[in-house]
């Protein structure tokens, strides 16, 4: 729909939809005359002026004035609030002594969201998706007729996808997309040849939300509590987190990314990052070219440099909380009465199923609930539920409950192949012989998230026994087995995790944290 | 409770002679034979072959009654590895069935085919019970089929160790390793009592975890009517150069061994004969077709008698003047040298595990070296002397007798001891 005004005054209404009974989205565009002040507002006739509670102005360079010196053109979107079922919807510009109104219900105005979202200039649609995750007001416009990614589902799906890596992506030679337990992202997209000079990197994402265990999660756009890109000589890359409040519900995510390698040259990425270790995100940002090619002129350094970067962000953010978890008061179970919750971990091999089912006994002594973890959890906790006499969680209730225990009761954490070597031994008591406290439960639920170095909990709970058990001047961060990118990066990383591993105990290693080396102007906020 | 020597027994088996002879189900059912000899409640339960093909196909009852107090059962439920019950409906069936039998005492001769599972159900259903388990071979030890010999050559293996168990299947994990072994020394903990039927066998198990355990060694019972059969002493001039091997031509029995050794005694002494009972020519070369040369180098000296009925052993074992088990593996408690013994004929035998216990070197056998033709045929030679045939003829032991098999029965089914109450403090 289209308003004229005069040459300086002019309005295009480019969409209209229904958010909820009261609440309305409009998507437009205003030409008004650069030298007299402008408003723009909606009025529901005899209901009154609606309340414009999101108004946000975009470029809209398919749109020129006759005379661009007199006139200036900017894109909007609105979010009004409307009486429910109103008179009428006006949507007026007034500039100076002239107005122009366009009717918002008339029949001509597109009413397709999905679509509008889709045909706008990708730009538009991704500033959008920024605001929404940043302001939970705007939340109705991702829920939007209860469709997957709401208002932006058409557009989602118009993205090229990327599956956590691939090559000969674009004009990428390789382009790679992380997330980490830590809810940590990493976008790296590698080139043959030199990336250009005022190439940047933008992103926001969705991420995959669950209210409760086993409700199916709903993607809700979140924010990037710190995103940093950063160009380097062959590629680009960026490295964000979410907050940490919400992990616990987050069971996915969509990154959406925007590289603008020259002046009108984009690049859209809707990526689904592949789930990775810490070890194995910090070492994909330390690889700053692809592997099927050989490394530019100062690739690997500038790898190197952003690896250090990324390792001083990351010890900034998860250095304190770790040091006050690993100094707050630990409550013995010495003397007291053991805890009533046993976990089963590494529980990932069906064979497993068996020693449980002709140990079960061991467990219902010692425990009320009992947890099961791992890629056979449910073989295993099949062989306990069968009897009846605990009760029993595996996945994502498991872990609810080791949350919920953690900083509260402790628990009786067992190793599953641990257990099988105490009982060959005759000594199954030995493998429930050091329970964790609930601040240690709390503090290697932490330590997993952070600096695990696999994806499973055993590997985690291993180190932290270890810490625990060996005096200072043997305890030794055990090396980390991966197949490194960069000759560089072991050696960068395990010292970094081992200072989050030893964070706030007694033995924390006196070694200097890394001083970032990459300059500081080079990184480009999102 | 009732005299301990009269209490009820369940056998039970991985197998039924009726379907399969190998040494443990013959073991388990002529245990049961004779327990009902003697007068006493004995139930035999083993697992059909039969049944389990039929019901791939067809349904069918787990369990079968197949004969007089005695049943099978399909174990078409269970995992692959025959170890646990995939079906745990089949498993409840099962352990409901052998609980509801009320015997006193459990003897199982296996845990393959029956599952660890459902031995550790049935004594939870039946606390009052008496579980008693004879392990007539390695299985729990050795993935390799219980031979404890390295799957990439026929090197002996004389320690279960995860990384060497490793290097033999490299497909396997630690992990699995250990769940197994745990698993396993488990479930065998848990007997009231362990039977071995060779001081070999025992030693094995108890190194490898089941020291300390309530345990006895008790030779298997070759069965009324084989120990009743007369024992007559052959003519040592006669039957000195003649050499029998009974048995399936088989990677480890070591036929190869022997009849690679017939050529190299014939240089010596051209009167020396070998009968091999068990397979035909066609057999012994499907298995080893390099043997062909050896085969035809000895001509008239290699008899193939092909299949025999293992009732007729003994007979068999009196027309020669040797028995010889140059197997190549462990071997447990052979039935061979047991049958050899009753027959009166004395053996030659490898030198190592239950062979070497068995048929005792200079009373019961001439040993040589594992594996060795060249020493097999040493042996074969001296064999072959007359004094040497009277010698070992006149020392040969014979089998276990009847009265001594059932005392040995009865102390491994005795009750555990009650630990005493203590008195009350004040």
């Amino acid at each position: 729909m289209y308003v004229y005004v005069d040459d300086s005054l002019q309005l295009g209404i480019d969409c209209v939809a229904t958010l909820s009974a009261r609440r309305m989205v409009v998507y437009g565009w205003t030409m008004t005359p650069r030298v007299a002040g402008t408003e723009i507002a909606v009025s529901a006739g005899a209901d009154g002026i609606c309340a414009i509670e999101h108004c946000s102005f975009h470029p809209r360079p398919d749109v020129v004035p006759p005379d661009p010196r007199a006139a200036v053109v900017n894109g909007f979107t609105l979010v009004i609030a409307t009486p429910e079922d109103p008179q009428a919807l006006r949507l007026a510009v007034a500039a100076g002594d002239a107005t122009a109104h366009a009717d918002l219900r008339d029949p001509a105005v597109e009413t397709n969201l999905f679509k509008a979202t889709a045909d706008r200039d990708w730009r538009i649609s991704f500033g959008l998706l920024r605001e929404v995750g940043a302001d939970p007001s705007l939340a109705e416009l991702a829920a939007y007729q209860q469709r997957p990614f709401g208002a932006f589902a058409d557009w989602m799906g118009r993205l090229p996808l990327l599956r956590g890596r691939a090559e000969n992506f674009a004009q990428f030679a390789e382009v790679e997309c992380l997330a980490s337990p830590a809810g940590e992202v990493l976008a790296m997209l590698r080139s043959t040849t030199p990336m250009p000079p005022d190439a940047e990197l933008h992103a926001t994402l969705f991420g995959w939300l669950a209210d409760e265990p086993g409700a199916p999660p709903i993607a809700v756009p979140l924010p990037l509590s710190d995103w940093h890109a950063t160009r380097l000589p062959a590629a680009l890359a960026g490295y964000g987190r979410l907050d940490p409040g919400l992990l616990d519900r987050l069971q996915g995510m969509e990154l959406v990314l925007q590289a603008e390698l020259r002046t009108g040259e984009t690049i859209w990425i809707r990526g689904q990052p592949m789930a990775a270790t810490v070890p194995e995100l910090l070492d994909a940002a330390g690889r700053a070219a692809p592997l099927s090619a050989p490394a530019p002129a100062g690739a690997a350094t500038a790898g190197l440099g952003l690896l250090r970067q990324v390792i001083a962000r990351r010890e900034a953010a998860f250095l304190p909380s770790l040091a006050a978890l690993g100094a707050g008061p630990v409550e013995s179970l010495r003397g007291g009465r053991p805890p009533r919750t046993a976990l089963i971990l590494g529980a990932d091999d069906p064979a497993a199923g068996r020693l449980f089912h002709v140990t079960a006994a061991e467990f219902e002594r010692r425990s009320d609930t009992l947890l099961v973890m791992g890629e056979a959890a449910e073989v295993v906790a099949e062989a306990f539920a069968r009897r009846g006499r605990l009760v029993v969680l595996t996945g994502a209730e498991a872990a609810l409950a080791l949350r919920e225990v953690a900083g509260r009761a402790g628990i009786l954490a067992v190793d599953a192949v641990g257990f099988a070597e105490a009982v060959a031994a005759g000594r199954p008591e030995d493998a429930f012989g050091a329970p964790l406290d609930g601040a240690e439960v709390a503090r290697l639920l932490t330590l997993h998230a952070l600096a695990g170095c696999a994806l499973a909990l055993p590997d985690s709970l291993q180190r932290l026994l270890r810490l625990r058990r060996a005096a200072p001047a043997e305890q030794r961060f055990a090396p980390i087995a991966r197949a490194w990118a960069t000759r560089q990066a072991p050696e960068l990383v395990t010292a970094h995790l081992q200072r989050l591993w030893s964070a706030g105990t007694a033995a924390a290693p006196q070694m200097p944290a890394p001083v970032p080396r990459f300059p500081a102007e080079a990184l480009l906020h999102g | 409770m009732a005299d301990p020597a009269r209490r009820s027994v369940c056998v039970l088996a991985h197998s039924h002679p009726d379907f399969s002879k190998g040494g443990g189900e013959l073991a388990a059912y002529r245990e049961f034979q004779t327990l009902r000899a003697e007068g006493r409640r004995a139930v035999f339960v083993g697992a059909c072959e039969v049944g389990t093909h039929y019901a791939a196909t067809r349904p069918i009852d787990t369990v079968l009654p197949h004969g007089e107090q005695e049943y099978v059962f399909s174990f078409a439920g269970m995992a692959e590895d025959r170890l646990s019950w995939d079906d745990p409906y089949q498993r409840r069936l099962m352990v409901e069935f052998l609980a509801g039998l009320g015997t006193e005492i459990y003897h199982f001769h296996h845990y393959w085919r029956l599952g660890v599972d459902l031995i550790v159900d049935l004594m939870e259903a039946r606390p009052d019970a008496t579980f008693v388990m004879t392990l007539h071979e390695m299985l729990a030890i050795c993935l390799h089929h219980g031979q404890m010999v390295r799957t990439r050559s026929r090197e002996l293996c004389k320690r279960e160790a995860p990384l060497r168990c490793l290097a033999c299947f490299p497909d396997q994990t630690l992990e699995r390793f250990a769940f197994r072994k745990a698993t396993l020394l488990t479930v065998l903990r848990r007997f009231d009592h362990l039977v071995y039927p060779s001081e070999f066998l025992r030693g094995r198990y108890e190194e490898w975890g089941l020291a300390g355990h309530r345990a006895s060694v008790l030779e298997n019972y070759l069965g009324d009517e084989i120990v009743a059969l007369p024992r007559p002493q052959g003519d040592p001039k006669r039957l000195a150069p003649r050499f029998g091997f009974f048995g399936q031509p088989t990677p480890f029995k070591g036929m190869d061994v022997l009849v690679t050794a017939l050529p190299l005694a014939l240089r010596e002494n051209r009167g020396i004969t070998v009968a091999i009972a068990g397979a035909e020519r066609e057999d012994v070369l499907r298995m080893f077709p390099t043997l062909e040369p050896a085969i035809e180098a000895a001509g008239q000296s290699l008899a193939f008698l092909g299949r025999y009925d293992p009732g007729d052993s003994v007979e068999l074992m009196r027309s020669v003047g040797w028995v010889v088990v140059p197997s190549i593996w462990w071997e447990n408690s052979p039935m061979v040298i047991q049958e050899a013994r009753r027959a009166g004929t004395p053996l030659i035998v490898a030198d190592i595990g239950g062979m070497a216990e068995k048929a005792q070197r200079n009373v019961d056998a001439l040993h040589f070296k594992r594996g060795s033709p060249v020493d097999l045929a040493r042996a074969m030679v001296e064999a072959a002397q007359p004094e040497t045939r009277k010698r070992l003829g006149a020392s040969l032991r014979d089998v276990i007798r009847r009265e001594d098999f059932l005392r040995g029965l009865d102390a491994a089914f005795a009750p555990r001891p009650v630990p005493a109450i203590p008195a009350a403090a004040d």
